[in-house]
């Protein structure tokens, strides 16, 4: 899943204006899940050259985006992106190496499961969400399906359904993909972002893996609110 | 980065449309001097604040921001969203507006003098308050989405809320005060926790005032925050302006007050206002902390029927609390009180001219957020009028703690769960003594609660506010000798805990001795054999 990256992208039509049509904030919602997902691979040339090019490409989003409390915390990761001086891919690669496979491992068993046994029915679990969705983990990938990247991608996917249905009129797939999102933010991104956030907080040396998690965690926290608020909003 | 927690930068823009009516280059350079802040000119040019606003935040780059603006000049929320642009904390943004609060009600130089205090009051609350989490935000979609019609959506509206700590949430314990308090019922007990059911909180922060254990946080609103702005208004150093009185209200009243001025009329010039979430969050600690800060007079602008969480009561049951306190002090009850738009050119509003405490100096650190020093610091502003008083209701937020010996096991059950340490522990040689403080008691009853003996009273609790309990300071309120092992010589019991057994036993007691009175649980299987 995380090799695919841009698809639906928010339309700049209406870039000045403050309303965001439902198929515009999926997509937008869908991009950012895609750029964390891929923030939180690790880090290769081809992969800071993208980042880089969405965050400048956001700019233009800018007085759009700030009228989500999220913005914030995406504003710094994209002001960090943006500079040549403070991301650097040699930095992001050691700060990578140190934090993530032993102080901060970015697997969901590893917060929220005790025991290797129920790991294995965790993961199992998840990989059964996903197949219900109609997708499956890319055997080459090389990842955990409950690796950071693969469950912001899942949610990227999601959302990138849920633009198109709302552009095709299909609102069955927009509420089906709405009650998706719901669930699995809940189940799974909701029930441990945060931590992982506090942890790299305090053993990351950059500041950009703290900013992107705290941009990831003030995310979910605000999708988990959008999405029962746009179900409720949905009249049937 | 790690654990380094850097200090917020400030920063303040004032609006060149309130020169020359306000002295802005003067008030920029008082505000350079006693705060080090940097503080920029706006031009005016119609339409412009924006593209300035922006292009200023992105050469100072602040964590806080504070924009005196003159009326209906600029709005809140797109200040907020500028701000939030620039990365900036989405509750790290205060508009002042300077034209209702300070040139409309008196002289220049009276005005400038409003200002002053103005601006240097919100930007130290904004700088004590912490960042505020994703937690503290709730969205809210005002447009409902037909099948036909797929409308643009409004998704620009969000609500602060609180958070609550559930490692610090003392729910487990029996605590309910939160739950018992919120009037939407947006708390509720989930698997032994508190849990904020955040679409249907009002935002009113009722449950952060009461909560013992200081588990919930509101941001921006913390008594540590009030203090902070409390501090500069009330400063003697900072300004000529006497007498000065604070006025309490919610965004709803100040949006009332501002319209009242836009509509020519006036409200005393020592009235400061400090907005809350609501006015029914401000608690004993804030009005009496508020008058030893060096206020005169304490006013709360109620927004009425507007309210939201329409809590009312709660309001006016916690001013009333503080009037009876003041009274039973000998110290005017109308130092504290409510008010309304009605006239407030006229007796309502009339300020106390003397303070309650004289005030000479900067006010004492702590005055609202350590209850020590409230209570110190009352008992000597009042102690020429009345030494001895006592106020017992149900809602005051301090208590009395009694033992009676002769069913108190001295188990020290209460002293481990008392959330605020005003029960405690000490060990005196062979004796272990409970100690009490008043000053610490909140009043929240899980000391009765969890008391194993609490049906044959070994403990009582009186909601009261009692100002010989409060001078005594720490007091022993029960003492026991401690037992101690014939075979390893460990405590292992306390004496009255062996004479309360001794009395629910009677005869069978004596069976059990001396085994049970001279072993602790560890030997006595083994000096058996």
């Amino acid at each position: 899943m995380p090799k695919r990256h841009a698809r639906v992208r928010p339309s700049t039509a209406h870039a000045s204006e403050e309303a965001w049509t439902p198929a515009d904030l999926a997509a937008l919602r869908a991009m950012l899940y895609r750029v964390a997902a891929v923030a939180f691979l690790s880090p290769e040339p081809a992969r800071l050259t993208w980042l880089r090019q969405i965050a400048k490409w956001c700019q233009q989003f800018g007085s759009r985006l700030a009228l989500f409390p999220f913005f914030c915390w995406w504003s710094r990761l994209f002001v960090l992106l943006r500079s040549d001086t403070e991301v650097t891919l040699a930095a992001l690669q050691e700060e990578y190496v140190q934090l993530f496979p032993s102080r901060c491992p970015l697997y969901e068993s590893w917060y929220l499961v005790q025991s290797g046994a129920q790991r294995a029915g965790h993961i199992l679990r998840l990989q059964e969400t996903y197949r219900q969705a109609g997708l499956a983990l890319d055997p080459t990938f090389g990842e955990s399906p409950d690796h950071l990247s693969v469950e912001l991608e899942f949610m990227a996917t999601l959302c990138s359904r849920e633009a198109e249905g709302w552009q095709g009129r299909e609102m069955e797939t927009v509420h089906y993909c709405l009650r998706q999102e719901r669930a699995f933010l809940t189940l799974h991104l909701g029930q441990w972002i945060r931590e992982l956030a506090r942890e790299i907080r305090a053993h990351c040396v950059e500041p950009f893996y703290a900013t992107l998690a705290e941009a990831s965690a003030a995310l979910v926290v605000h999708d988990q609110d959008l999405t029962r608020a746009l179900q409720h909003a949905v009249r049937w | 980065m790690g654990n380094q927690v850097s200090k917020p930068r400030g920063l303040i823009l004032l609006s060149r449309q309130l020169d020359p009516a306000l002295n802005l280059e003067a008030l920029r350079s008082w505000l350079n001097t006693a705060y080090g802040v940097i503080t920029v000119i706006i031009p005016q040019k119609p339409g412009s604040f924006d593209s300035h606003l922006k292009q200023v935040l992105r050469s100072v780059r602040p964590d806080r921001l504070v924009i005196g603006i003159a009326r209906g000049e600029y709005e809140y929320r797109q200040a907020q969203k500028v701000a939030q642009e620039a990365g900036i904390d989405p509750l790290g943004v205060a508009l002042v507006d300077l034209e209702s609060h300070a040139l409309r009600l008196g002289s220049p130089s009276e005005a400038f003098e409003r200002a002053k205090l103005l601006l240097a009051g919100v930007l130290l609350r904004l700088l004590t308050s912490p960042n505020s989490q994703p937690e503290h935000f709730v969205v809210d979609v005002s447009l409902e989405v037909s099948r036909r019609q797929l409308l643009r959506l409004a998704v620009t509206k969000s609500r602060t809320v609180p958070t609550v700590d559930v490692q610090r949430c003392l729910a487990e314990l029996g605590c309910r005060r939160c739950l018992e308090v919120c009037p939407v019922t947006a708390l509720e007990l989930q698997d032994g926790t508190v849990s904020l059911n955040r679409t249907q909180c009002a935002g009113c922060a009722v449950c952060q005032s009461i909560c013992p254990a200081q588990a919930i946080t509101y941001p921006g609103a913390g008594l540590a925050e009030l203090e902070a702005q409390l501090r500069q208004l009330l400063n003697p150093k900072l300004s000529s302006l006497h007498p000065r009185g604070i006025l309490f209200l919610c965004e709803r009243g100040l949006l009332s007050l501002e319209s009242y001025v836009a509509s020519g009329h006036q409200y005393p010039l020592g009235w400061l206002p400090v907005v809350v979430p609501c006015v029914a969050m401000l608690g004993l600690e804030v009005y009496l902390g508020t008058l030893l800060l060096g206020a005169t007079t304490v006013g709360v602008l109620s927004c009425e029927s507007a309210c939201p969480a329409g809590e009312h009561s709660i309001e006016r049951e916690r001013i009333a609390m503080a009037q009876m306190i003041l009274e039973a002090a000998g110290a005017e009850a109308s130092r504290v009180r409510r008010l309304t738009l009605s006239d407030p050119l006229g007796s309502e509003w009339a300020l106390m001219d003397t303070q309650l405490a004289n005030q000479a100096d900067e006010p004492v650190s702590g005055t609202i957020t350590d209850r020590r020093l409230l209570v110190q610091g009352f008992l000597q502003a009042t102690a020429s009028r009345n030494a001895y008083w006592v106020v017992s209701h149900p809602q005051v937020p301090f208590g009395v703690v009694t033992i009676n010996p002769s069913t108190c096991t001295s188990c020290h059950t209460c002293t481990a769960v008392c959330p605020t340490g005003a029960l405690q522990t000490a060990k005196r040689g062979d004796k272990v003594a409970i100690t009490f403080e008043s000053a610490l008691c909140t009043a929240c009853g899980l000391c009765v609660a969890r008391c194993p003996e609490r049906a044959a009273g070994a403990l009582a609790l009186e909601a009261r506010v009692d100002a010989g309990w409060l001078a005594r300071g720490r007091q022993t309120i029960t003492e026991s000798r401690s037992l101690l092992c014939a075979n390893c010589g460990r405590a292992f019991a306390s004496a009255s805990l062996l004479q309360r057994l001794a009395i629910l036993l009677g005869e069978d007691y004596k069976r059990l001795a001396p085994a049970v009175t001279q072993y602790c649980p560890d030997c006595r299987g083994l000096v058996s054999y």
